[in-house]
């Protein structure tokens, strides 16, 4: 027996002497790994790695499923417009010039000399097949394109949208439709399927770089585009390789360590740890994201607008600020971010004013109650908010029930007010740079029940300066308008705008030239614009 | 044998129905709309309406059923609504990793919980026993995910010994596919630094598996063991004069494996489905993380191709567990 067990032992150490084979002294995993691999970059500082917690299960411009699609896409693909890193304005890109001669009609000159992947020639019939593939099945960009009545190729190189009804914020959705090699999507399709089970999975735009790789929720890599118009510089990346990595505290000590250059996930934690790291910049910027609790304005005792105003009052916005992103927020004037160029700045800061806010509630008539509060699982900021606003309203005789759902759960209970609870969380980033759509799609009464008016906010002064604001290509007009909805919705109460929270991204400081972007919830990243060094 | 495997074969066809059928009801009585899941967040509803005549989900729900199970008799899972890719071939690749880490994990522990438990039996009350014992305890207190969280933070991030996850380096392609397993196939090719990096990603979160399931196996082969031990059989073989080792090995423990590989099967399709944490500690590309993902999107002919996997790997695993009773015991008959 003891022969036998002294064998077994022999073959357990072996069995584990065998697993740690490589693991003898310390291990360069990324160096020495890269040397082994066929498929290799040898200049290790020409391959940026980025970690993602989600692989894009899209690499289509059209197709964006998650918010992390869009981390391949909008660098593979290009629009006619982009938006100028880190604000929301717009710039010519593949078209060179643009004329907006009313709010229907958006004409485009092309740039000449820009080049698919594939090698063919951008043109204004490959503009036309791109947006004619964006309007052909729905999919998430749906809704930018919905407005479009034709899109012509008036010649080789000028394109000309005209849209069903006044848009003077079209051009913001210009920039999220990227152009697609039609010769190339042509070849590979399948079944009529406008390629999208191929480009799911490939890539062929005017981008910088173009997938080259990848293995399922391991990674992908974009390789340089040798011929990109805009011509490439000796400090330039050359290699992008993204990492899935799903574990927030693991992608942070895979940025400490080095083995990433930047993170993509929201960090509110362990900013202490990445600060303190030499070789690491933190960087932080004004969001264009209002974290609100939508109040269910159509369901006692929300419908009362003396009760919407005592919970505001009774919100201990500062005590957010602190504790739940460790001060790295902002408190919001209303529910337009203050980074958007468009907001009133008349407008105060929310504050807390629990007397007030008690004296309201008696005036209202409702007396004590409960309601309850849904938040979206995997947020753990909604529920630190929740808590607060939990003993906020607890000092007012409102008793508040947190209930943590799936996404899409909640999206199915607020399609209508009778199944909607009396406040749902919903942490509100800009996806394009157009204000007015941003306050459109969350209190126009168009959207009552939609994401995301979860207030079912229905209010026509509103619905009517919003809509004089989408036609006007006046500019000061429209900031009027759009000044009008804001205070109407501060007036309101049509939602409990909590706060502004932070952008902070961290990356490795040998490379220079990122901008955080506030739009695409921040996963659009220009590669392009960083050098390696200074 | 041939009559018992007839039998399990048509046992799976119910089951595989029975799953199928119930994730299909199940699915669409959730709070949660897969059109609207596949149409986008900002999709009006006149566009999830169009989604869902697209994807076919406007049809009953016997349809849809029916529609699956004919695919699925040419091994035909449908598409993704999310990634547009067959299932089947969204399934293998992942059903690979979680197998190569689950198949090598209850392998080690299994071998591992079986020493330290006939050690700690037949030591009985010895210094040996008493740190079994209580690193059984231990292992049994620990969650695995907490293990390994550790031994990420202190085996990569501290020591730099081993790789934060993954199962090769990124960029690197694995081994011409033969089985899935990166070990098997870069060992069938013959291509041992592969082989080499290949154990070397799998160390950390095999360990992780394998400590966190070691203890209850290693408790249990202990007790078995000491309770046939005292059986009169024993007794009276060692009265015989049968050499001791001779009564232990070829007596007592094969009759103390039996409920440990019962255990063992219950703990292999526990394990399968349940590395998803383990998975995204690793960024393990395994199915766990893939079946969570597809359950929070409504994806729902990927919940439905995952739910029936499984179903069909549970069974295999218990079907191999009854055939092992008859290899160790004799007086077990299938039939």
């Amino acid at each position: 027996m003891k022969k036998n067990l002294k064998k077994a032992a022999a073959f357990v150490v072996i069995l584990t002497m065998l697993m740690s084979l490589g693991a003898c002294g310390k291990s360069e995993d990324k160096k020495e790994d890269k040397k082994d691999s066929t498929n290799a970059v040898s200049d290790e500082d020409k391959t940026f790695t980025a970690a993602l917690g989600v692989m894009p299960s899209n690499f289509d411009p059209t197709n964006l499923v998650g918010a992390g699609d869009m981390n391949a896409s909008r660098t593979c693909y290009e629009p006619l417009v982009e938006e100028v890193r880190g604000t929301t304005e717009l710039e010519p890109w593949l078209a060179e010039s643009y004329e907006v001669p009313d709010a229907k009609t958006y004409i485009f000159k092309l740039r000449e000399g820009v080049k698919f992947a594939d090698g063919t020639d951008l043109n204004a019939e490959a503009v036309v097949y791109s947006y004619n593939r964006a309007m052909a099945f729905v999919s998430s960009i749906s809704t930018l394109v919905q407005e479009i009545e034709s899109v012509e190729a008036t010649d080789d190189m000028t394109v000309t949208i005209k849209l069903k009804s006044d848009n003077s914020g079209f051009l913001y959705n210009v920039a999220k439709i990227g152009i697609i090699s039609p010769t190339w999507c042509k070849e590979n399709e399948s079944d009529g399927d406008w390629a999208q089970a191929y480009c799911a999975r490939h890539s062929c735009g005017t981008g910088a770089y173009q997938i080259s790789g990848y293995e399922e929720d391991q990674y992908y890599t974009m390789e340089k585009f040798e011929d990109y118009w805009g011509g490439w510089k000796d400090n330039q990346i050359d290699t992008i390789q993204t990492l899935i990595v799903k574990d927030n505290a693991t992608q942070i000590q895979m940025l400490n360590s080095g083995e990433v250059d930047k993170l993509q996930i929201p960090i509110t934690e362990n900013l202490d740890i990445l600060e303190a790291n030499e070789n690491i910049d933190v960087l932080t910027e004004e969001s264009l994201q209002t974290n609100i609790f939508t109040f269910n304005t159509k369901k006692a005792p929300f419908d009362n607008l003396l009760v919407r105003q005592a919970v505001t009052l009774a919100m201990d916005y500062e005590g957010v600020k602190d504790n739940v992103y460790n001060g790295k927020a902002t408190v919001p004037s209303g529910f337009m971010p203050a980074k958007f160029a468009e907001h009133d700045d008349s407008i105060p800061q929310q504050s807390q004013n629990l007397e007030k806010a008690k004296e309201l509630m008696e005036q209202s008539g409702v007396g004590e109650c409960n309601i309850s509060v849904h938040l979206c699982e995997g947020s753990d900021d909604q529920v630190q908010m929740a808590q607060i606003l939990q003993a906020n309203l607890a000092e007012i005789g409102i008793t508040l029930e947190v209930k943590v759902m799936p996404w899409l759960s909640m999206v199915e209970e607020n399609s209508s007010p009778d199944t909607a609870p009396e406040l749902s969380a919903l942490n509100m980033g800009a996806f394009t740079g157009d204000s007015v759509f941003f306050l459109k799609q969350n209190f126009h009464s168009m959207y009552s029940g939609q994401p995301y008016n979860w207030s079912f906010y229905e209010n026509p002064k509103f619905d009517e300066a919003i809509d004089k604001a989408t036609a006007t290509v006046d500019e000061k007009e429209k900031q009027e308008y759009l000044n009008t909805a804001q205070n109407i919705l501060v007036d309101d109460c049509a939602a409990l705008y909590i706060t502004s929270p932070d952008s902070v991204e961290a990356i490795n400081n040998k490379y220079q030239g990122f901008k955080i972007h506030p739009l695409d919830y921040y996963y659009s990243i220009r590669f392009y614009q960083i050098s390696i060094g200074e | 044998m041939a009559k018992f495997l007839a039998k399990r074969a048509l046992s799976l066809i119910f089951v595989v129905i029975g799953i199928t059928l119930i994730v299909f009801i199940a699915t669409h009585c959730l709070p949660a709309d897969p059109a609207r899941a596949a149409a986008g967040p900002s999709a009006s509803k006149e566009q999830v309406e169009e989604k869902r005549v697209e994807l076919g989900l406007d049809r009953p729900v016997y349809v849809q059923y029916l529609d699956y199970m004919k695919g699925l008799l040419h091994f035909d899972m449908g598409k993704s609504y999310k990634s547009k890719q067959p299932v089947t071939q969204e399934i293998s690749s992942r059903l690979a990793a979680t197998m190569e880490l689950t198949v090598l994990s209850l392998i080690i522990f299994f071998i591992i919980a079986l020493l330290m438990g006939s050690i700690a039996a037949l030591k009985r009350n010895r210094v040996i026993d008493h740190i079994i014992r209580f690193l059984s305890v231990g292992s049994m207190a620990v969650p695995p995910y907490w293990l390994a969280l550790l031994l990420q933070y202190f085996l990569y991030y501290k020591a730099q010994w081993f790789p934060s996850g993954y199962r090769l380096p990124a960029g690197m392609a694995g081994p011409d596919t033969v089985t899935g397993f990166y070990l098997l196939d870069s060992a069938i090719q013959g291509n041992w630094t592969l082989f080499a990096l290949s154990a070397k990603h799998l160390f950390l979160p095999v360990l992780s598996l394998v400590i966190g399931y070691c203890g209850i196996t290693t408790r249990m082969m202990r007790t078995q063991l000491l309770q046939e031990l005292r059986q009169d059989y024993i007794r009276t073989a060692r009265s015989k004069g049968i050499q001791e080792r001779t009564v232990i090995r070829r007596h007592a423990m094969k009759n103390a494996i039996s409920p440990i590989l019962t255990m063992l099967g219950m703990q292999a399709g526990g394990m399968i489905g349940g590395t998803v944490l383990i998975e995204k500690i690793f960024s393990w590309p395994g199915l766990g993380s893939y079946a969570l993902e597809a359950i929070m999107s409504m994806d729902l002919l990927v919940i439905a191709g995952i739910t029936t996997v499984m179903a069909v790997i549970f069974i295999l695993i218990n079907l191999i567990v009854d055939i092992s009773y008859v290899l160790i015991d004799p007086r077990v008959r299938l039939s």
